[in-house]
């Protein structure tokens, strides 16, 4: 079954913390 | 007619089940599912479209659905390129 593409727009910002080229989720 | 090229500095992180699109050059980062992180690496890749279809088709197990992702490809690919995440234009 085909589940069609999703894209959401996201230093930090379920907590993203971004540093450098890396992505850490809490 | 060919997938547009990923922009430059656009990479594609994985942590555990969620994939996100991340661009080092602008800061944005975006949370994409599955199928919207094989698009983009089919993008990396500089396949055809069709190509880009029938490795979906196979590759997500959605044999005969094909006229569904094509749609779906065009659909995610247009965001891409107003998103910034991948050229403007197609390959040649």
């Amino acid at each position: 079954m085909y589940v069609k593409s999703e894209i959401a727009r996201v230093d930090k910002c379920m907590v993203v913390v971004v540093r450098n080229d890396t992505i850490d989720v809490a | 007619m060919n997938l547009p090229p990923a922009a430059p500095g656009v990479i594609v992180q994985q942590q555990d089940d969620a994939y996100f699109l991340m661009d080092t050059e602008g800061g944005e980062v975006f949370r994409v599912n599955e199928t919207a992180a094989r698009i983009f690496g089919l993008c990396q890749s500089g396949v055809s479209l069709d190509a880009a279809v029938q490795t979906l088709a196979s590759g997500l197990n959605a044999a005969g659905q094909e006229a569904e992702i094509l749609a779906d490809v065009r659909r995610t690919v247009e965001q891409f390129q107003e998103l910034g995440l991948c050229e403007p234009h197609p390959a040649p």
